[in-house]
This record gives C-alpha cells, structure tokens and sequence, in this order.
C-alpha cells in the first residue's frame, strides 16, 4: 500500500520527468539558479587560511559553517583537508569518507575526496590501501 | 634612697615594657604588611569560570521568528530601549530589528561591535543589513549568552575592570559621595573622622562614618564586619600601608573591583562592572547618571537599598547621592533635573541567566573535570564555549514538566520523573539537556546518571546486527512463541507486549511493530556477542551481560548513552564523540584548549541506510505513529519506541534532520508508570520538537543501494518496470532476491556497485 505522500511525491516525479522531456525537446534546459549557501562566505575565509596554513583558524572557521550547513559534502572535506594539514592523516580520511556520503550526485567532489584520501594513506605509509584506492576510484575511466 | 630607686626602676621596666611594644606592634606591622601585599601583588580575586551558550548564527534565511530573536537577546543580557545606541541596545521598527552588538572576544579573536537592522519574513530572517551603508550581510553571529560560571568558593562574582574602564564621572560621584580628599590623605582623613564623631555624637547614634576609600577597601579585602575597637586600629594600619605601597588609582580600582554591591541567590555580585552587567545590562562606562547614582549609593547597604526588593528606599537614597553630585558640582543643574525625574522601574529589571540550565552545567563541568583542578575552574577566569542552544533548553524544559503534569494526571501515578538530551544531529552537539521534571533543582541529572532498561530502544542494534550478516528488510521472520534454555536459571519464555504472536513477517515490519518474539530469533540466529558488539560499535562502550534478555533491552543506559547510540545511526554510521564544550579561553582570550570534531566511520552507510529506512517505517506505520499528531509525516522522523517490564520505563529516541533527541520517564524508585514509549515519551518527545525549527529527515543515499518490491501476502520480492506490487523497500545490492537470510557469516556490502543509468530512472520514478 501506497501511503498518501507517497503518491503525490511519484506523481510529481513523472510531472518533473514530463516537464523535463519537453524542455529537452525544446532544445533548452532548466536553469539552475546559481545560489550561494549561508555559508560560502565562511568557506571562502577557511580556504584561505588553509592556503596560509592556518589550520587552527581554519577548522574553527568550518566549525561554524558545519553548525550552519552540517550535510554540506564541501564543509567535511574542507575539514578533512585542514585534519591533512594537521597531519593527522587518519582524521583526514574519515571526514573524506563522511563528505562522500552526503555528497549525493557531486562526482567533482567526490574524486577530490578519494584523492585527499589517497594521499592520506600515502603519508601515513600505508601503500597497500593507497594503491586499492587509486585502483577502485581514481585510475577508473 | 629606696623610694627613687624603686622610681628608677620602674622608669626602667617602663621603657623596657614600651620598647617590648614596640617591637610587638612592630613586628605586627610587618605581618600586616605582608599579608596586604601578598593580596595586591598575587592574584587578587579568584575569577569564575563564565559559561557561554553556542553563539547564535544569524543569516537569511534561518529559522527564527522575532519573539525567539528577542528572547535570545533578553538572555544575552541585551536592552530593549527606544532607539539603541550603545553596544548591547536593540529597537523595533515595525517588523525590523535595529541591533548594536558588543565587542566579543570569541576563540578566533575579536569581534567588533556593529549596528545592525534585521528583517522578517514571516517566521525567517529575510534580511541582515549594516545600519549605516545599508550594505547587505550574509551572515554574522551575536555574542553568546553567558548561561553560568563555577564560582570559587567564596560565591564571589565579579568582572574585573581596569582603571582606564572606570568612567570619570564614576570616579568623580565616588569620591564626592564616599571621600572628597581620597587623592590627599595618606590614607586616613582625620577631618572626616572628626566631621563623622561630631554629627554623630549630636544625632546619638552614627549617621555618618568617617572611613576612607582605602579603608573601607581595607575591611571589605581583610577584616570582618564587626565593630570593635581593634578592627578599627587594624583597619587604620593596613589602609596607612597600603598607601604607602601602592598607588591612589590602583587603590581606586581595587575597590571598583572588590566592593559588594547585591546578591543573586547563591552569587555575591563584587564590583562596579558586575554590577553594571546585572541592574542595567549595560558596561559600567555607558550608564547614565542616575544610574551611577543608584549604584554607588547602594554601597552603604546593598541590600537594604536594592533597586529590585527595596525601591522607594533605593530611590531616595538616589535622589541623596544625585544632591550631593549637584552640590559638589559632579553634574549640572539640567543633567540633574533629568536625571532626578528619570523613573526607577524602566532601568532596574535584574534578570540572572545565571546557572539557569544546571543539568546541562554538570555536564560541562563533568567534560571538564577530566582534565582540570576544580580551583583552576573556579579561580582563573576561563571562558567556556559550550553547545547549549537556548531556545531548545527552554523549550525542553517547558514541555517536560508540562506534558509530565498531564500524563500524572492521566495514569493517576504521581512522582513521574523524566530526563531529555537533544544533540545536532550531524555534528553530535549537545544542544540541552534536562535532568529532571524541575529545570532548577539541581540534585539528581537522570539525563546523565539515572541508568534503566532500555526495553525496545535497543532493537535497532539487533536489526543492524542482522543486517549485516545477511538479512534484509524484507526477509521473513518468524513471530512465534518459543523457549529457551538458560544455563544455570530458568528457561526464559518471551512474550510480544500484546501477548499475541504475527506469524511470518517481513524484518521491517517486525521492527516497525516492535515484536518482540520475531526479534529475539533475529538475535539469537545472528549471535548475542554480536548484537552487543553492535551496542559498543554504536558508542556505548562497555560491558554488557551476554543474556537472551539483553536482545529486548534489559541492558541498562542512561539517556545520554542512548543519545550516543542513536548519534551513530542518525550521522550514516560515524561515531562522533558528544559534545558539550568547543573551547576554553583564558582570562588573557588565548585560547587553552580546543574540543574539535572526530570523526569515525564505524558502519558501511548502505546497513546504515537501511536500518534508518526501517525506523522511519516506525513512525509511518510502526509503534511511533502518534507522532503523527505533533510533526507532518513529510518530516519522515526515524524512531524507536522503549518500553520496559511492568511499563517502568518509557522511552522515545529519534532524529529528524537536524535535531536527535531521546527521552526517557520513569520513577525514581522503579515502580511502574503505567506509559509505554508512545504514551508517554513520545507525547514529550513530539511537544518539544513540534514547537522547534525542525528539518525534515533525508536520508542520503548510499551507490551499493537497490531497490525493490515486498508482496506483503506472499514475501516475495519483484521488481518489474512497470506493474510493481507491494512495498517498495531499498537493499544492498545484489541481495534484493534472495529469499531466506544469507545464513550468519556475513557478507560486506559491496560499496560501490553502480546501477545502469535506466534503472536507476525507473527506481526514481517509482
């Protein structure tokens, strides 16, 4: 048994997929509007401080956009970023692996993930796991 | 000839009685020097540790309607005035807020104070704007709330200000009410002293005291209250030598600092700073003149002159001190007449934010125990960056004592107790807590000490067990009665709680039904040392007793361990630590320590997925579906009921998409309270989160996911393209079609199988 919900949200996806054949048809897309999240400024201040090493400053910085925007993919990377930079390499690879699961279709950033993870295994000497990843998510075609 | 012998040799003792008290009162002197400059040159107070709340981020778009804005600002200690001038000032404008921040010291340094206009659009923040240039902001935080502090143990509160932060005109009604020669005696005022005994032997009894600035500085830092004779001669000495020692503006701003000036329950308010902060909300150097008047004339009898308890008393004196200012050309005659005709009641309204939310401060106090002395915590100064949301602490405290007054009356049981712990869900931040029915009785925290059976809030950890060697969410399950043997005790018979048994089911339903029988075979067929394997992996790491029972939640946690537990779940499978602190300051503002985030991923987020799915079918059609009644089913909570034997326990643990909370009501002395899980802590669970900004929950997606359809009358799992049966229900790649539990050895879920492009279309559309 469908629930009542359930049903509308299928309606409203064949509605979607409908409205979308026709745009193709048309030869236009749908634009998407290009919004900055409430927390790109804070990003943008934690890159920089990443780019002059400083972590500290950088990982509070995303600690706030975090409270903001906690399942922005872009935040638990940038955080595994400054734990790489801290050189606590272990730390970097989780918060790569919590950014892949909320980062949902962005592939972009899901390869700059694997590669900060690649490179965490690296430093931390374990070659064997760094080769699988290069094998499994980044040599792929 | 004896008689001038027997002279000479008294004149002898004489001098040598008199040099003997000399060398005493000498040797006195020296004491009382040391023990003076021991005071002065050392720390001079112990300075509590202040405990802050999260700062509040504000940016469009947030969640937030005016009234919660402006209960935020009351608690941060902010004025509501006609126009807002001074830092911590803010004014209507309609619908727009116009706001004057203060200077902060946050642990990524300072931030300035700025005047800011806020716009509403309907229950959100539209717009943030500088008041000046009209230059949009995308986002800015407030200054926290200062929610409490660990006093030394004197109870003696104070913020310490320099002499450059005393205001003249502070300085210049001190010393024309308190000591008009305070820069020209060496100490002592012996005119004064004179004045004093003369008015005072005409009235007949003392009207007038003759003591200087330093003295009185001297009997408040050293000496007691009582009037004797040798306090006097003590306190004469020691404010001779204090002078001598130190400077007339390091005196003056001792005093500042040290005098009483009102009590605060159990908190003694010390100094001119403090006492700023908390009769006007206001830093000392931006009081008006009336209210400089109030303050320094409180210091002959802070209690009796009280604005709050006392004010006709506190405003004549006033009105004395604001004549003398007048007289002794302090102020002129058109300041006076304003300032005379300003009304006590629309500056005096002393709210104390202070240790308001004390199961949250045993918390904090707990964190920080581990590491530090408890007289560095009440004696440095530290400033503590902690989690604590207030809007969600009032919230939580509101609606546990209201919602526990009805069910009472409702079960006709009284004495029902409860505890709530809500975190954030991603970044396991403790947002309250409460520790009891009553928010401000601090004895027993049940949040953090009361350990009960867990009852049904345990299953999600034998469902994941499951999950993860081989079972699905449609697998079928036999709800049927049995019993098992139990070496050294009695065979053990589980019941369902409706004393019925449901035959073969699908595992989600099980779950989502919560019985018992179907649960216990789970357990049993995958291993107990599993399922508590599992408990640990979750977060509550510890030892649990390897019984049959622990498989229905005979295992005791307390509410914060069940918090953590569900943290697990709520983040996709990462343990993250709780909470309850980001960092400490020194009194300096460097920073002394750092709570960061860890991160560990402890669950492959597909078992993760699935066991979140079937949670949510708790609250769509499971034992959680009177949540209906408090939060849209849009919002798709994920959720567990508990209820334990005899209904002792009644317990609720869920997420939405961005709060978990878990709540727990029971009694104190473990009789029943006639509440399951959804009678009774649901009721409490769904009242706090209805009247929160809540997200609904999204689960995101793991790639090793397939979907497809259960036929509820044959269990048999179908994925056609288009004439689909049944309930649609998600698997780990590949296992979508086996009909029976893939045995116990487990299987990792495969990570990253991709689906075709087309499948994966239909699936969404479906």
């Amino acid at each position: 048994m469908l629930t009542h919900s359930r049903r509308n949200l299928i309606t409203q996806r064949w509605l979607i997929a409908l409205i979308m054949l026709i745009g193709l048809l048309g030869h236009s897309c749908v634009a998407t509007k290009n919004e900055q999240g409430p927390t790109s400024l804070l990003q943008a201040n934690a890159e920089e401080a990443l780019q002059a090493e400083q972590f500290d400053r950088a990982e509070m910085l995303l600690e706030r956009a975090m409270r903001v925007e906690p399942r922005n993919p872009e935040n638990w990377h940038l955080m595994g970023r400054v734990r790489f930079g801290q050189h606590r390499y272990a730390q970097a690879v989780q918060f790569c692996l919590k950014s892949n699961s909320l980062v949902g279709k962005n592939a972009t950033l899901g390869k700059q993930n694997w590669i900060l993870i690649e490179k965490a295994y690296t430093a931390m000497g374990e070659t064997q796991k760094a080769a699988e990843i290069r094998r499994n998510y980044l040599e792929r075609p | 000839m004896p008689f001038t012998r027997w002279q000479s040799a008294r004149r002898k003792w004489g001098l040598k009685l008199i040099l003997l008290l000399a060398v005493v009162a000498g040797i006195y002197t020296l004491y009382l020097d040391q023990v003076i400059r021991t005071k002065f040159d050392g720390n001079r107070w112990a300075l509590p540790a202040i405990v802050y709340a999260r700062p509040l981020e504000l940016y469009p778009g947030l969640p937030l309607t005016p009234a919660q804005l402006a209960d935020e600002l009351q608690l941060a200690g902010y004025r509501q005035e006609a126009k807002a001038v001074d830092g911590g000032g803010y004014d209507w404008e309609g619908n727009r807020l116009h706001l004057v921040t203060r200077d902060f010291h946050f642990p990524e340094g300072l931030e300035k104070s700025v005047d800011l206009t806020l716009s509403f659009a309907g229950n959100q923040l539209a717009s943030l704007t500088l008041t000046a240039t009209g230059e949009l902001l995308s986002g800015i935080r407030l200054e926290p709330a200062r929610i409490g502090s660990f006093l030394p143990q004197n109870h003696e509160d104070r913020v310490v200000l320099t002499r450059e932060q005393l205001p003249e005109l502070w300085v210049k009604t001190l010393l024309a009410v308190e000591d008009q020669h305070f820069y020209s005696h060496p100490g002592l005022d012996p005119l004064a002293i004179a004045r004093a005994m003369w008015v005072n032997m005409r009235a007949g009894e003392t009207v007038q005291g003759g003591s200087t600035l330093t003295q009185q500085l001297v009997k408040n830092l050293f000496l007691s209250n009582q009037r004797t004779f040798w306090r006097k001669v003590n306190e004469a000495v020691m404010a001779l030598l204090l002078e001598l020692h130190y400077d007339k503006d390091e005196i003056l701003t001792a005093y500042a600092n040290e005098i009483f000036l009102g009590q605060d329950g159990n908190r003694a308010i010390h100094g001119f700073g403090l006492a700023s902060h908390f009769y006007f909300r206001r830093d000392l150097q931006d009081l008006a003149p009336e209210q400089i008047a109030l303050l320094i004339g409180m210091v002959k009898g802070p209690s009796f002159y009280n604005p709050v308890t006392h004010p006709d008393r506190c405003t004549t004196r006033r009105k004395v001190v604001l004549d003398l200012m007048l007289s002794r050309g302090v102020i002129d005659e058109p300041t006076y007449q304003l300032a005379a005709s300003t009304e006590l009641a629309n500056d005096t309204m002393p709210r104390s934010g202070f240790n308001r939310f004390p199961a949250f401060l045993d918390l904090v106090r707990r964190q920080l125990r581990q590491d530090y002395r408890e007289e560095d915590l009440t004696s440095d100064g530290l400033k503590i960056f902690t989690t604590l949301d207030p809007q969600v602490q009032q919230r939580v405290e509101k609606e546990l004592a209201a919602t526990i007054a009805e069910l009472e009356k409702r079960t006709s049981r009284p004495g029902l107790q409860g505890a709530v712990v809500i975190s954030s869900r991603e970044g396991a931040e403790i947002l309250a807590v409460a520790g009891g029915r009553k928010p401000l009785q601090s004895g027993f925290n049940r949040a953090l000490d009361a350990r009960r059976s867990v009852g049904s809030l345990i299953k999600p950890a034998v469902y994941l067990a499951g999950l993860a060697n081989g079972y699905t969410l449609a697998c079928p399950v036999e709800d049927r009665s049995f019993t098992l043997d139990n070496p050294g005790g009695q065979p053990w018979t589980p019941r369902n709680y409706d004393r019925q048994e449901h035959g073969r089911v699908p595992l989600y339903e099980a779950l989502a039904q919560s019985y018992n029988l179907a649960t216990v075979k789970i357990g049993m067929d995958v291993g107990i040392d599993k399922v508590v394997q599992t408990v640990r992996d979750l977060g509550v790491d510890r030892d649990f007793p390897a019984y049959p029972s622990l498989l229905l939640g005979a295992a005791e946690m307390t509410p914060m361990e069940v918090t953590q537990m569900y943290q697990t779940m709520a983040t996709g499978g990462f343990h993250l630590p709780q909470r309850a602190i980001n960092s400490m300051l020194a009194a300096d503002n460097t920073i002394i320590k750092r709570f960061g985030l860890e991160v560990e991923q402890r669950f492959a987020p597909e078992l993760i997925y699935l066991l979140n799915t079937g949670l949510q079918l708790v609250v769509a059609e499971g034992t959680g579906q009177a949540l209906a009644d408090f939060l849209p089913p849009a919002h798709q909570v994920a959720a567990k009921t508990g209820t334990s034997d005899d209904l002792r326990d009644s317990w609720f643990a869920g997420f939405t998409g961005d709060k978990l909370a878990v709540v727990w009501l029971g009694q104190d002395d473990n009789k029943t309270t006639g509440l399951t899980g959804a009678g009774g802590a649901l009721v409490v669970w769904g009242r706090i989160m209805q009247g929160l900004p809540t997200q609904p929950l999204e689960l995101s997606e793991p790639a090793g996911i397939e979907w497809a359809h259960l036929d509820r009358q044959t269990l048999t799992v179908t994925n056609s393209l288009f004439f689909n049966k049944g309930k649609k229900l998600p698997f780990l790649s590949g296992t979508a079609y086996s009909k029976e539990p893939a045995s116990t050895t487990a299987q990792a879920p495969p990570v990253s199988k991709k689906q075709g492009l087309v499948q994966k279309f239909l699936n969404w559309l479906n």
